[in-house]
């Protein structure tokens, strides 16, 4: 696939969410980008901000199978990745597998810290390894898969804080935030007149290898090894660990507990192509890595109970690591 | 990591990239250069210095500038030794310089074999077509860096607390008697195979004036005869080094300090010399008599090239320097003439026989003790005779034969060859009256047998 091909199907397709989505058009961005990045995303906003929307319209705008589970308290793993069903044909009984809501292309997971980690973990193995493992039956998921998870920051009472495990599968964590007065005044004009607008499928019938294309296309953007010596050095200047006069910024020692795990790095490259690819580039620069260097690595973070204490945030550290980390 | 391919083609991303590669290099060898610079040139003014003032020795000097080149090489070579490339450097200028947003980086980085080629292929295309916005000599000239500035202050300090030290060390040191000096002197003469003789001698004299074991009159002979060693040394052997010339003239000026030294006291003693309340009217006179032998001594002048006013405050005090105005030459011949007045005590007869033939010393007229005024009986008249001692309180009366020898002196006019004794000195009987010359040989009463006679 030629580059060009590639900025105009994700062009189409973010000006097709658009049509339903007012504002938060990095959020948009980026969630196209850990899609063609073969990731999964974690939105986080308070509710009514329209995270099941924006999921709702890509599936829409890609024209491929979408399934939506709620997650509950009494939400049983069973009821996301399927279970064994006695089933009655030709004169006997047999079981058979029932195939759970995973198994779609993309699966939104709205409000996934309201379920038990029991039930949390039954998406850990779709989301990394991309299967199933059922009653020792192993399934694997069509591509593409993306999983897109919700959760709401504030209504904390009844709620199981996803696990670091689970976390660190995310590829990006995407904060949802509140309109602008303008943005808000056209979410009013489109969602409380006549017209409704519709999410239009941009990607044709075969689009699935399309999409495949295209996250192959990604993979092969050149990026520099100073610049990937740059993530480098910046994952590893998260980690709180080793002497206290070692840390790039005395911040990672004082409110970090752990550091990001490799996978931050992973995300941080393969972000970054993917924005050289929509900025018509076909190379990396500092800038795509910088775009990219939040969502990539704000879950990834773990912070100790001093930070929660003093409200410093994963973005206040990461700030001042970028700031202090030289380029070269 | 593979060997990047070099790109020859005149214009592409990566010659740039290359070429400006190399100007930073250079650069970087003109920051090393401008920051040796002054520290060396510092160094090189100190050891010249200290090796002129006999600090340090010539092995010491160059020892220590082989230390410095070896320094600066080691320096330099562990600089560019680095394996640090600079091309991802250059390539990063070049992408500020020109907003390229790291294409220069990556293409001067990546391995083209390890890339999709068709990607590589449009990126080198991009930067090909930013060039134009990058133009070397303009965007990248050469600067002076602060470092250069900061080595060039640092150094000019060390230079100024060098002459600094110097100078506080000199006025707060506590001076070293002439002894002392000498024996230093003779140290370091002594590391001269050639000089050691000559060193020994000074230890001697050190030694002998440590002791207080010299009479004024030996430690003159002493220091007259080292004197001329010295002078020899200079003369004998042009070719030796300035460290070497400087310590001979530092062993001359502490050997004449120490003879001022002893003019000096037996001036504040008040004793030898002519003392008169006349007025001082033999200046001219002493200038006249100084002028004939002052070739004798001009090599003496060498000892004292610095042009501080040595000798001159000999036996007969300052009222004959004042006169002399002669400079060094005189000052020479004083040392001379008091030398020969010694060796010659005792020896009159000797002394005159020479003079007659015109060819014995040089010197006989400045044997005459100056500033003081002539025998009366030497004066015409109209000039002084008599009159010219009413006023004065005391006199200095002086023996018949050096009386002699200064009235020959005089009378020469400068030229020894016409010698005529006006004073006969010796017995030889008068001549008859009827002797055509006879008249013009009437001998003076010396003024101080006058009161015999009668």
């Amino acid at each position: 696939m030629e580059p060009e091909k590639f900025r105009d199907i994700f062009s189409s397709l973010e000006a097709e969410v658009k049509k339903a989505i007012v504002g938060h058009d990095d959020v948009i961005r980026k969630v196209l980008i850990a899609f063609f990045s073969g990731g999964h995303v974690l939105l986080e906003g308070v509710p009514g901000l329209g995270k099941t929307l924006l999921v709702k319209s890509l599936s829409g705008a890609f024209g491929l199978s979408f399934k939506r589970v709620q997650f509950t308290p009494d939400l049983m793993p069973s009821d996301i990745v399927g279970t064994q069903v006695l089933a009655e044909g030709d004169g006997h009984r047999e079981f058979q597998f029932r195939k759970g809501p995973i198994f779609a292309h993309v699966v939104l997971a709205d409000e996934i810290n309201r379920a038990t980690p029991k039930t949390q973990s039954a998406v850990l193995e779709a989301m990394e390894e991309r299967q199933v493992t059922v009653f020792g039956e192993t399934f694997p998921l069509e591509a593409p898969f993306m999983v897109l998870a919700t959760q709401n920051p504030i209504e904390l009472e009844g709620t199981y804080p996803l696990p670091e495990a689970q976390l660190d599968r995310f590829f990006f964590k995407l904060l949802v935030t509140s309109p602008q007065p303008n943005e808000l005044t056209e979410i009013l004009h489109r969602t409380t007149g006549v017209e409704v607008q519709e999410v239009a499928r941009v990607l044709p019938k075969n689009g699935a290898r399309a999409l495949e294309e295209s996250q192959l296309l990604l993979r092969q953007v050149l990026i520099a090894p100073p610049l990937e010596d740059y993530v480098v050095r910046l994952v590893h200047a998260t980690q709180p660990t080793g002497q206290k006069g070692n840390h790039l910024v005395s911040e990672v020692k004082d409110y970090l507990r752990f550091g990001s795990s490799p996978r931050g790095a992973q995300a941080i490259i393969l972000g970054a192509k993917g924005n050289a690819l929509v900025e018509g580039r076909v190379h990396v620069s500092y800038e795509d890595i910088e775009a990219v260097i939040y969502p990539s690595l704000r879950h990834r973070l773990i912070l100790n109970f001093q930070a929660d204490a003093e409200n410093v945030s994963a973005d206040q550290i990461l700030a001042a690591l970028i700031k202090k980390l030289p380029r070269d | 990591m593979e060997e990047r391919p070099l790109a020859k083609e005149a214009g592409s991303p990566e010659l740039l990239v290359d070429r400006l590669s190399l100007r930073l290099k250079k650069h970087a060898l003109w920051d090393l250069l401008l920051v040796l610079c002054p520290p060396f040139f510092a160094f090189s003014y100190m050891a010249f210095y200290l090796h002129r003032a006999a600090w340090i020795g010539q092995g010491a000097l160059l020892f220590a500038g082989m230390a410095w080149i070896g320094a600066a090489v080691l320096l330099g070579a562990l600089r560019f030794s680095s394996p640090t490339s600079t091309t991802p450097l250059a390539a990063r200028f070049i992408d500020e310089k020109a907003d390229a947003k790291e294409r220069f980086l990556t293409l001067a980085t990546l391995v083209p074999s390890h890339s999709p080629s068709s990607l590589f292929a449009r990126l080198r295309q991009e930067a090909a077509a930013l060039l134009d916005r990058v133009d070397l000599s303009r965007d990248f000239p050469y600067r002076v860096k602060r470092s250069f500035v900061a080595s060039f202050i640092v150094s000019l300090a060390v230079i100024l607390l060098l002459h600094l030290v110097l100078l506080m060390g000199a006025l707060f040191a506590p001076q070293e008697s002439p002894s002392k000096e000498l024996a230093l002197l003779a140290e370091k003469l002594a590391q001269t195979p050639r000089l050691q003789s000559l060193a020994r001698s000074l230890k001697s004299l050190a030694e002998r004036l440590e002791k207080d074991k010299l009479s004024d009159a030996e430690k003159r002979t002493v220091v007259q005869e080292l004197l001329k060693e010295i002078e020899k040394q200079l003369q004998t052997n042009p070719q030796d080094g300035e460290s070497k010339k400087d310590l001979l003239s530092q062993a001359g000026n502490a050997l004449q300090k120490l003879e001022q030294g002893e003019g000096k006291e037996q001036e504040q003693k008040g004793g030898g010399g002519i003392k008169t309340n006349l007025p001082d009217e033999s200046a001219g006179k002493g200038g006249k008599q100084s002028k004939g032998s002052g070739e004798g001594n001009q090599s003496n002048s060498r000892l004292t090239e610095s042009g501080e006013p040595k000798g001159g405050k000999s036996a007969q005090g300052e009222t004959k320097e004042s006169g002399v105005g002669q400079g060094d030459k005189g000052k020479g011949e004083d040392r001379d003439d008091r030398l020969k007045d010694e060796k010659q005590k005792g020896k009159e007869s000797e002394t005159a026989k020479s003079d007659q033939e015109g060819k014995g010393s040089k010197n006989t007229s400045e044997e005459i003790p100056r500033g003081a005024p002539p025998a009366d009986r030497f004066a015409k008249p109209g000039e002084q005779g008599e009159g010219g001692i009413k006023g004065a309180r005391f006199v200095t009366v002086e023996l018949p034969e050096a009386e002699a020898e200064r009235s020959s002196g005089e009378g020469r006019s400068g030229k020894r060859k016409a010698v005529q004794p006006k004073v006969p000195v010796s017995n030889v009987p008068l001549r008859p009256a009827d002797f055509p010359e006879a008249s013009a040989e009437k001998q003076p009463l010396p003024l101080e047998y006058r009161g015999l006679i009668r």
